[in-house]
């Protein structure tokens, strides 16, 4: 299997009211593509900062960091704008819209940047996707006449406009109901099989028991992984949160 | 618990505290050095009216005067006070040799007098009459200002030796814009003079009850008395005597309610921007049940202290800037009766000031009522209206690249809080655009037009004489030989009877001659063409009760004629009362007589006037530009530097506001921000979208600005003008004006956005995309 992000030795620190906080302490990290990989731990151990240092978002004090052959540390600001814009994928928490615009033309944005030519197939494609999400309704509302849930899934199509190598999600289900946090996670299932990595961080052991491969922090550092396997239609689910739920346990102790 | 609200809020935003707080003073200043000075001038101008006697009716004439028929005519006139006829001996240019100084090159009519013993003094700069002694020679103040004249200098006038005693006030002539000046000498030294030169007389009279100077004027029209110049009355000295200061004032005026405008402008954005930052804390205040009142007093405190910090600062300024500019009204007219009354008004102005600003942000606050509790602690911002029709949708955008595209939906879909810097840009642009166009048209070459002469670069004047005919066949001779002169006119102005609506008859000065030559501007209708054609000077028109297309009587040698009046002027010689016509009327005697005269090139004026002085010695030969430069040359300099000021006050202004402006809104769209950076837009293309929304008010601005210049400037600016006796003006423009000067507008723009928005690009995505 090819690798898609590397990561080696991170080392990022925060100063809070003159005080040194030491984030991430020498994390090291590979994802490989094609692959469905949840980060879990407590709140504070560095989960969310670990994600915006391997998508380019935040720069780190020390560490190795290569996403599809490209050194992120070496590269500029531009430089990694255009790996996010091109390569990558980001799903929030909160929803992220441009307030003034509409659903589609939120979607579309990433992408007519570079291809304002192509402005009516993307137009077409954010359709798309936004049907195969079951919102294609609502491509025409601005962002504050549809529900959380609904923006969340229009977010997906976002990440998804520039068919990226690799999603991010932080928390991505975080604000959601159960029910619909699960819509959520069957579609970023389907997204997966279809051969784009996923990688996110969550609370959620239900959302983590879906993924492939989890990694567990604990102030600022890996400290443990659970390889769960595919998940082939919902099969043995219960066994996959009990597994993922006990490891953390373990940790939080 | 307020002051400490408000000193942590003004520490927190210190630039926009500061900011707020200067356009306050400013206007403040402003507002009180209106008050100062034009309390002042009106108290100067009564003072200089008061020690001086002016008198309240003036007539001036040239040539032979009946004394006892005037003195019959002003015992039998019970409204007169005092009467007396004052010489005025007429001493030309050349022959008038001060310090160093000839003034060959004035344009003033320069003519030499005694005090007088009854009314009309001229006065010392303490304000009292002067008395000179043989040898003494008394400088009108202006020659003191321009430099000609300094105490102590010898001169020589026509032959006789001077020295210079003083500087004199002279109630009627003092303004560079009244054509004569009065130097004043001992009665011995006057009789020496006297055959060195010509006389003329002013017929002055004090009347009993003023109200009634128009009914006197009538009635000393009517007598048939020596009427040979213009006739002028008190409130006239009056009105040139403010009119330099007066303009000034006005453009102050103009601009401290300009000021006034971005104050509030400042205000409002600022006021906004913090009641969306401290949302759900007045969210909470109100469902916790503080009251309303006491939610408003906390904002109010703050913005109570600036604008109370702001009019005291403003109002220390006034009473600085006040002294300087109240030194030339003091100089030409003496101290003002009103000085502490003008320091009262200057303290009103500033409560008025400060009462303003709080009035204002008691009407911003209204919002708060709107404010939900339950929905402010819920989302935290107000709810942007943007859920009105899809207009302009990026996924139908073909024709502008996307960051231009996202500038401009923001600012179509935030118009209230652009609003803010779109006036701003706006009111700069008509800063800029108003007194440039002003200057400009007054500068212009064919702004003579407006002022009821054509676009000339001679003139030649004779007076009656008994050489009279072969004076004229000399002139014309000269003029048809000499080869650079482009063409010429001659126009003859003969003084007639006209018949008012009430069937009394006044008199009338009728210029004839080929109106076509020399074209003006006409407020109302177009030159006399026919014979039976009149046109008549906006003054006269009001005196007679015409308007254009009406019919006049005028008496001729013929007896009555019927005129129809062609068109109407403005006028500012002779009083302003003339009349255009093309008649002709061999047996009215000429009063003078001009020649209108267009050169092949404007640049040789000087030297042909000059070498038609020598030619024509009996003639007077005025060059068209050195006079109207030497008359209107320093109000045209005060408004190129007005002009001046005001360019760089806008475009700081801009600069400024569009700095503060952009860096707040960065702070407000942190978020919007983080998230356009982490789908992968660059800096670059932040800064790319800040600076077309720069642009895009910009040019909305400079358009609102230009049109209102255009219209309210133009209006504004044709009030100001009209104190030249142009009674409506259009702009005459340049193209630099329209495009130069935006341009200046948008480099300044977008320096300042440049600057404004360059922390955009520090904003760290991880902890504002959370918000």
């Amino acid at each position: 299997m090819r690798k898609i992000l590397d990561g080696q030795q991170i080392h990022k620190s925060f100063d809070i009211e003159k005080e040194k906080i030491n984030v991430l302490q020498g994390v090291s990290i590979t994802i490989y593509e094609s692959e469905f990989i949840s980060i879990m731990g407590p709140s504070g151990s560095g989960k969310s900062t670990l994600l915006y240092a391997l998508s380019g978002m935040d720069t780190v004090d020390s560490g190795e960091i290569i996403f599809n052959n490209q050194r992120l540390p070496a590269c500029g600001e531009s430089e990694l704008a255009e790996i996010r814009r091109q390569q990558m994928g980001f799903v929030f928490q909160q929803p992220t819209f441009l307030k003034n615009l509409t659903i589609i033309d939120n979607i579309v944005l990433p992408a007519v940047r570079d291809n304002k030519r192509k402005t009516k197939e993307l137009a077409k494609k954010a359709q798309q996707l936004l049907e195969n999400t079951g919102i294609g309704d609502l491509a025409y509302r601005m962002t504050n006449q549809v529900s959380g849930g609904q923006l969340q899934r229009a977010g997906i199509c976002r990440a998804l406009i520039n068919e990226p190598k690799i999603i991010f999600g932080d928390e991505p289900t975080g604000a959601l109901n159960s029910k619909t946090a699960e819509g959520m996670m069957d579609y970023f299932l389907q997204v997966n099989q279809e051969g784009t990595t996923i990688m996110l961080v969550t609370h959620d052991a239900k959302v983590a028991a879906k993924s492939e491969r989890v990694l567990f922090m604990k102030d600022g550092q890996i400290v443990d992984e659970l390889r769960l396997g595919k998940l082939a239609h919902q099969q043995g689910m219960d066994s996959r949160i009990e597994k993922v739920t006990r490891k953390m346990l373990r940790i939080e102790m | 618990m307020y002051f400490r609200v408000i000193r942590n809020d003004l520490f927190r935003n210190k630039l926009i505290s500061i900011t707020t707080m200067l356009f306050i003073s400013a206007a403040t200043a402003l507002v009180c050095l209106a008050a100062i000075l034009s309390l002042n001038l009106i108290g100067s101008i009564e003072t200089l009216t008061k020690q001086a006697q002016v008198p309240n009716f003036l007539q001036m004439h040239n040539g032979n005067i009946d004394k006892e028929r005037l003195n019959n005519f002003a015992e039998e006139q019970e409204n007169v006070k005092k009467y007396q006829v004052l010489d005025f001996l007429n001493i030309t240019n050349s022959s008038i040799q001060v310090g160093g100084n000839n003034l060959i090159d004035n344009v003033q009519d320069n003519g030499f007098t005694t005090q007088s013993s009854s009314f009309d003094f001229l006065l010392d700069l303490e304000g009292r009459p002067i008395h000179p002694a043989e040898g003494e020679l008394y400088v009108p103040i202006g020659y003191m200002t321009d430099g000609t004249a300094q105490i102590g200098d010898e001169a020589m006038i026509a032959g006789k030796a001077f020295k210079v005693a003083g500087f004199l006030r002279d109630a009627q002539m003092n303004s560079p814009l009244a054509s004569s000046k009065r130097f004043l000498v001992h009665e011995n030294d006057y009789q020496d003079l006297v055959s060195k030169g010509t006389l003329e007389y002013l017929i002055e009279f004090q009347l009993h009850d003023t109200s009634k100077t128009n009914e006197f004027e009538t009635a000393y029209a009517d007598a048939g008395l020596e009427a040979n110049g213009p006739a002028l009355t008190s409130t006239l000295f009056k009105v040139i005597n403010g009119l330099s200061d007066g303009i000034m004032i006005a453009i102050i005026l103009l601009v401290s309610f300009l000021i006034v405008l971005i104050a509030f402008m400042c205000i409002r954005f600022t006021l906004l921007i913090q009641i969306e930052e401290d949302y759900r804390e007045i969210g909470t205040m109100k469902a916790i049940g503080l009251r309303l009142a006491d939610i408003k007093k906390i904002y109010l405190a703050k913005y109570a202290f600036l604008a109370l910090a702001g009019s005291l600062l403003g109002l220390l300024v006034s009473f600085i800037f006040s002294n300087p500019l109240l030194e030339n009204i003091r100089l030409y007219m003496g101290e003002s009766q009103y000085d502490s009354w003008s320091i009262f008004l200057a303290i009103l102005g500033s409560i008025f000031v400060f009462l303003l600003v709080i009035g204002y942000i008691y009407f911003l606050l209204r919002r708060f009522r709107k404010i939900s509790a339950a929905s402010a602690i819920r989302t935290g911002s107000p709810e942007e209206n943007t859920a009105r029709k899809n207009y302009f949708l990026l996924s139908q955008n073909k024709l502008m690249s996307t960051n231009v595209f996202l500038g401009i939906k923001d600012v179509l879909s935030r118009k209230k809080l652009y609003a803010t810097m779109l006036i701003v840009l706006l009111l700069s642009c008509f800063i800029i655009i108003v007194p440039w166009n002003t200057y400009h048209t007054v500068s212009s070459p064919s702004f003579t037009k407006y002022l009821g002469f054509g676009e000339m670069d001679l003139m030649v004047s004779i007076y009656p004489s008994e050489e009279m005919e072969e004076n004229k066949q000399q002139i014309v001779n000269y003029l048809n030989d000499d080869a650079s002169i482009h063409q010429y006119v001659e126009i003859t102005s003969k003084s007639f009877r006209a018949v008012k609506e009430d069937g009394t008859e006044e008199k009338i000065i009728v210029e004839l001659g080929d109106h076509a030559a020399f074209p003006i501007e006409y407020n109302a209708g177009k030159a006399p063409e026919a014979p039976n054609e009149i046109a008549l000077s906006s003054l006269n028109a009001e005196e007679f009760g015409k308007q254009a297309g009406d019919t006049i009587e005028i008496i001729t040698g013929e007896g009555p004629e019927s005129f129809v009046v062609s068109g109407i002027y403005s006028n500012i010689l002779n009083g302003g009362k003339t009349a255009k016509a093309a008649f002709s009327d061999e047996t009215a005697p000429a009063m003078w007589l001009n020649y209108y005269i267009q050169l092949n090139h404007a640049n040789q004026a000087a030297v042909t006037a000059k070498k038609m002085s020598q030619v024509l010695p009996f003639a007077s030969v005025t060059d068209a530009h050195h006079h109207k430069q030497q008359v209107f040359g320093s109000t045209m300099d005060s408004m190129k530097t007005a002009a001046n000021v005001a360019l760089i006050v806008a475009l700081f202004i801009t600069g400024l506001v569009s700095l503060l402006f952009m860096k707040l809104v960065v702070t407000k769209d942190r978020s919007a921000i983080a998230t356009l950076k982490a789908i992968g837009f660059t800096n670059q293309d932040l800064t790319k979208q800040y600076a077309a929304r720069g642009i895009f008010i910009l040019i909305i601005g400079v358009a609102g600005g230009s049109i209102l210049a255009n219209t309210f400037g133009e209006a504004i600016a044709g009030m100001a003008i009209s104190s030249f006796g142009v009674d409506s003006i259009a702009f005459i423009s340049h193209p630099f004006i329209y495009l130069g000067f935006p341009s200046l507008m948008l480099i300044v723009t977008l320096l300042a956005t440049k600057l404004g928005t360059n922390q955009a690009g520090k904003i760290p995505i991880a902890e504002n995309i959370k918000e």
